[in-house]
């Protein structure tokens, strides 16, 4: 009977076009930016859950424009005689709403998953709960929706709820950036989450099951407050919701640091099978043959151009720039692979091969002395053996000249300072790598 | 006089310019706090859509049949009342230029608002008066979380967001508003 019911709401309620205008609208939001996600799982799930921003507040929005039904048919008052309880009545119509919002959001997935599914190799299970607890907020926020639309069935609701939302979704976490740079786990109530910048990060546990609650919660408020008839009843609504944000809290990461893990299986290399050995990321394993050119290069110019040489190609999923004063390991020549829409690396061949050689095959490091990336660049191109190239940003040609200034020394002096800078940019130390070009020592 | 009040009340339109009024000072002040350029555009394109949708549940009147009976002729009308639309969203926003530190450019805030009264007139025609502020806010939401983008469709499908004399936004601006005002002007709202 009740399936019956719901199959006709289903037809009857504004269900499939709600439906249908989330996978559009999260479609058209997602194609955009598909250069941050494309062929990776994770990054698309959380992007997804980025434009919560706008998807939430629309779908509460289309709650209280569901609950405008009976007024607008001027039929509550005929439908309130009816001796079924409100609540039968009611529930096939949130169900329906549900079942649209659930659809919906897995629609936008399944789009953006087009782009994902023919390159990547890395599936992580992490994405699931990713995926279902986003689907979960927006289902209580139309049944809170469909709460609010009852108590205030005017055509001006829905528009104000939808900007309203927004508003509130886009200042909250403003206000408490303002506080100081740890947002407190607070923000969890929130079901915005915030993107990380990498592709090695999965989502704690702990932080999915307090919004789990706190999202549960919610929706048992909303569906008591929008199927209760008494005053009495719909006041017991707010027990749910405030027991739901202090258990939520309780449970939740302290700071929204903690809120992002490592993801180590993501992180784990993925070889060539040939040597010299060429890896990198199983997150970006798609990108792997794009890099194996480049890479192989590489270390075989290095070898031939300089001692203790690297033997293999790595990808290092952390910035050196924010790692203070660690070394770098000498054996292996790192990458930081920029990814593109189709999971390939998204700089072309060549680009790659200057970058592996930027800073004689080192990464940037925080504490060298400002302006060292000319001396890193004028590495670069002794080992390449041209000039310096304009698209490399060699604003004001400092490295043209660090170049020049190097070719007229003899071969043996040049090959000792190209070695001496990446042994100092290896170190990641305050050094003065023009310096060392330039005097072929660095100054201490 | 009386008339035209009479209809303005019957529209709705005090509580809704009330609300154009509050949302576009409520905009004008978070971009007092120095903001850079682009984040002016992005609030001067909020306060037009938020604005030109506040204004349209006034696009039918609260008996849509009865109207129609009416021995008047409509689509001047209709016309009419998408015009004043634009036009009061973008005196709204052109008027913070009297403040000193303006939100929009009088260029911007025609543009906007011209485009996103366009935009709920043709989803009035097409959706009906009650869902038409969907468009221009879901429209305007993408384009502020995309972000203005550079060069062919990408520039024109952005045009709220991109800075006055952009040809191809006010092109796309001007081509949704002469769109939206002639098809409510013919058909009115959906009822």
């Amino acid at each position: 009977m009740m399936a019956r019911v719901l199959r006709t709401e289903l037809r009857r309620s504004s269900a499939l076009w709600t439906a249908i205008a989330l996978v559009v609208l999260g479609a058209a939001m997602l194609y955009p930016v598909v250069d941050a996600w494309g062929g990776r799982w994770m990054p698309l799930a959380l992007w997804q859950r980025e434009y919560l921003f706008v998807l939430w507040p629309m779908a509460l929005g289309a709650g209280a424009w569901q609950a405008r039904r009976e007024s607008r048919a001027k039929v509550g008052e005929l439908f309130g005689a009816t001796p079924r309880p409100r609540w039968q009545r009611v529930a096939p119509t949130a169900g329906a709403m549900a079942v649209a919002m659930v659809a919906g959001y897995l629609g936008m997935f399944a789009a953006g998953a087009v782009s994902v599914v023919p390159s990547a190799g890395y599936f992580p299970l992490g994405l699931l709960p990713v995926v279902a607890v986003g689907a979960l907020s927006v289902v209580a926020a139309v049944v809170l929706g469909l709460a609010i639309g009852r108590m205030a069935p005017s055509a001006f609701t829905p528009p104000a709820l939808a900007v309203g939302g927004l508003v509130l979704l886009i200042t909250l976490p403003l206000a408490f950036d303002s506080a100081g740079d740890d947002v407190p786990g607070a923000l969890l109530l929130s079901p915005v989450l915030y993107r990380p910048d990498d592709d090695f990060v999965t989502v704690a546990a702990s932080a999915h099951l307090a919004q789990v609650l706190w999202l549960v919660a919610l929706l048992a408020a909303g569906f008591l407050f929008y199927a209760a008839v008494q005053w009495r009843t719909r006041a017991l609504a707010a027990v749910p919701a405030v027991l739901g944000a202090v258990v939520a809290l309780a449970v939740a990461p302290g700071a929204e640091a903690d809120v992002t893990v490592p993801d180590l299986a993501a992180r784990k290399q993925v070889c060539t099978s040939d040597a010299p050995k060429v890896c990198v990321a199983a997150v970006h394993a798609s990108a792997l043959e794009d890099l194996r050119g480049p890479g192989q290069k590489a270390l075989t110019i290095l070898a031939a151009k300089l001692p203790l040489a690297p033997t293999s190609v790595a990808e290092s999923p952390t910035l050196w720039l924010y790692e203070d004063s660690r070394p770098q390991p000498a054996g292996t020549l790192l990458v930081d692979l920029e990814i593109d829409a189709s999971g390939g690396a998204a700089e072309p061949q060549r680009d790659l091969l200057w970058q592996l050689l930027d800073g004689a095959g080192t990464r940037r490091c925080a504490n060298t002395v400002n302006d060292y990336w000319p001396a890193r660049l004028a590495a670069a191109a002794w080992l390449m053996g041209e000039p310096p190239p304009a698209r490399m940003a060699d604003s004001g040609g400092q490295a043209r000249k660090l170049w020049d200034a190097l070719g007229q020394l003899p071969a043996d002096e040049q090959r000792a300072r190209v070695a001496a800078l990446r042994t100092a940019a290896l170190a990641c130390a305050t050094t003065d790598l023009a310096g060392v070009l330039t005097r072929g020592s660095a100054p201490r | 006089m009386r008339l035209l009040s009479l209809y303005l009340r019957s529209r709705r339109v005090p509580a809704a310019l009330a609300a154009v009024l509050v949302s576009t000072v409520a905009l004008w002040s978070i971009g007092l706090a120095g903001v850079d350029a682009k984040t002016r555009l992005v609030l001067a394109a909020l306060a037009a859509a938020i604005g030109t949708a506040a204004l349209a549940p006034g696009l039918v009147g609260a008996d849509p049949a009865l109207d129609r009976t009416a021995a008047l002729s409509w689509p001047p009308r209709r016309a009419g009342h998408v015009l004043a639309m634009a036009a009061v969203v973008a005196g709204v926003l052109a008027a913070t230029v009297l403040t000193g530190d303006p939100l929009a450019t009088a260029t911007v805030a025609l543009r906007n608002a011209a485009g996103l009264a366009g935009l709920v007139a043709l989803a009035a025609a097409a959706l009906g008066a009650g869902l038409a502020w969907l468009p221009p806010v879901a429209w305007t939401a993408v384009v502020v979380m995309v972000g203005p983008q550079a060069g062919g469709y990408r520039e024109a499908l952005t045009w709220m967001v991109q800075p006055g004399g952009t040809a191809s936004a006010t092109v796309t601006a001007l081509a949704v508003g002469a769109a939206g005002a002639l098809a409510y002007a013919w058909r009115g709202s959906r009822s």
